[in-house]
């Protein structure tokens, strides 16, 4: 064996132990080997960092979901507050005009979203309170605090119960969403999981690129095992649910008991919706 | 009409998704990357980190997770996402005290380091840009992840493992003069 090749098996961990000790003892008593060693280990080191940071980048360009951005309860709390506010400023304003609507307006969004942090609310009763001694016409804000703090104490109560509430707790999010769909009126896509069951067999030699229902449980027939799959389930007036594999998109008809064989979608407005959804 | 949507990600158990990574599917580390994100970035957002050092010290974590793997020294014993998580500790502690060094010892630290070797980091980062984008794969896919010369041929499609190896031992030979070059320039070699 080669000097080269030694050095770079010693550096890559590619030596036995015994090839390794002797190795060592030769560096040290060969100066010249030992530097050649000392510049071969910077390179390869580079080299390292150079593959590292490629992993690094690759990682960076994977969507990773709404983790980085609010979630629905701070988006929702934002919302709040913003009406409060926006509320508050006009009764600055306006002092003698009817405050009737907006106020109606503002304890329905306070009761429909009972989640919101405790420190949002003490933040927004603060910015009223101010307003308050700012205030001439105090009669309208004290009725305004008034709407407000039958709902003051249920959110108090819901925080002690729930001391966490964290941006990150997944039940938070289930919440949010028996919320949303309580209220049907949000047409915003909310994750869950599903109860759907999936089985691949990619033994059978006749169904190389198919799929079955049998009652909740799905079989996909293929090697589909050598490749990341998913499977969106859009449950909407009519339930569907498309598979996506190697950057296509396939429907998923459940109402097919027998083996089917995988159709790809072409139609270009449904795959723009699929992966929408996808992204989400 | 209210639209929901359910995401799976489907069959990919542990033992799956470790042989992928053992294997070098980076595909697989992108999917353990999505789906430990919230859990692991929050240990570090909960412990005084920004997000972006949050997502920093993860990847890095998931870099050690990678090559360790691909070693073929990493047995697991526990679920990858609480080795993962012991890393992210690690990380982020280790990076917590070099930050409370800095500010504690301002610039002695970095008086006492050896001045050469940032410079001789960008020399040999400058060479490997130079060099070409298979050379550096080969290159890197050999000393860092550590694959054989099989696997090196079998994942950038050459021919056999002969062409593999003569591709290996040219493009370093090529990188260790560029190398040299360079250093010889800056008096780096002595």
């Amino acid at each position: 064996m080669s000097n080269v090749e030694l050095i770079d098996d010693y550096l890559t961990n590619r030596l036995s132990q015994q090839d390794r000790d002797a190795f060592e003892a030769q560096m040290k008593s060969d100066p010249a080997l030992k530097g050649d060693v000392e510049l071969q280990a910077q390179i390869v080191d580079g080299l390292k960092k150079a593959r590292a940071s490629e992993l690094k980048a690759m990682l960076n360009k994977v969507p990773v979901g709404g983790t980085t951005s609010m979630s629905p309860l701070q988006i929702a709390a934002g919302v709040v507050g913003t009406a409060i506010l926006v509320s508050s400023i006009y009764f600055y304003f306006k002092p003698d005009t009817n405050p009737e609507i907006p106020e109606a307006t503002i304890t329905q969004e306070n009761s429909s979203k009972q989640n919101e942090p405790a420190e949002k609310i003490a933040a927004i009763e603060e910015e009223k309170k101010e307003i308050t001694t700012n205030e001439d016409n105090v009669e309208e804000t004290t009725s305004e605090q008034k709407s407000v703090a039958p709902v003051e104490p249920k959110t108090a109560a819901k925080n002690v119960t729930k001391p966490a509430l964290d941006v990150v707790d997944p039940s938070v999010e289930l919440t949010e969403s028996t919320a949303t769909r309580g209220s049907g009126e949000s047409s915003k896509p909310v994750r869950a999981s599903s109860k759907m069951e999936v089985e691949v067999d990619s033994s059978n030699k006749k169904y190389a690129f198919h799929y079955q229902f049998v009652g909740n449980k799905m079989i996909l027939f293929g090697s589909f095992d050598k490749s990341l799959y998913e499977i969106l389930e859009i449950n909407g007036n009519i339930n569907s649910r498309f598979l996506f594999y190697k950057e296509n998109y396939y429907l998923l008809d459940d109402s097919k008991s027998e083996i089917t064989p995988l159709q790809i979608i072409q139609d270009k407005t449904l795959i723009q919706k699929l992966k929408e959804y996808r992204k989400k | 009409m209210a639209l929901r949507v359910f995401k799976l990600n489907l069959q990919m158990d542990e033992k799956e998704i470790f042989d992928r990574i053992q294997k070098g599917d980076e595909k697989a580390l992108e999917f353990i990357y999505k789906k430990y994100y919230r859990m692991m970035t929050k240990l570090v957002i909960t412990n005084s980190g920004t997000e972006e050092e949050a997502r920093d010290v993860y990847q890095d974590a998931l870099v050690v997770f990678w090559q360790k793997a691909r070693s073929g020294n990493l047995v697991m014993t526990a679920k990858i996402s609480t080795y993962i998580y012991s890393i992210c500790q690690n990380l982020w502690r280790k990076e917590l005290d070099r930050k409370k060094r800095l500010s504690h010892e301002e610039k002695d630290v970095a008086q006492t380091m050896d001045m050469d070797s940032p410079e001789r980091e960008k020399i040999i980062a400058r060479c490997l840009d130079q060099l070409g984008e298979t050379c550096r794969k080969v290159l890197m896919y050999y000393y860092f992840d550590e694959m054989s010369m099989q696997e090196i041929a079998d994942k950038l499609g050459f021919a056999n493992t002969d062409t593999a190896k003569t591709k290996k031992y040219k493009c370093k030979q090529k990188l260790d003069e560029m190398v040299k070059a360079q250093y010889s320039e800056h008096d780096f070699l002595d």
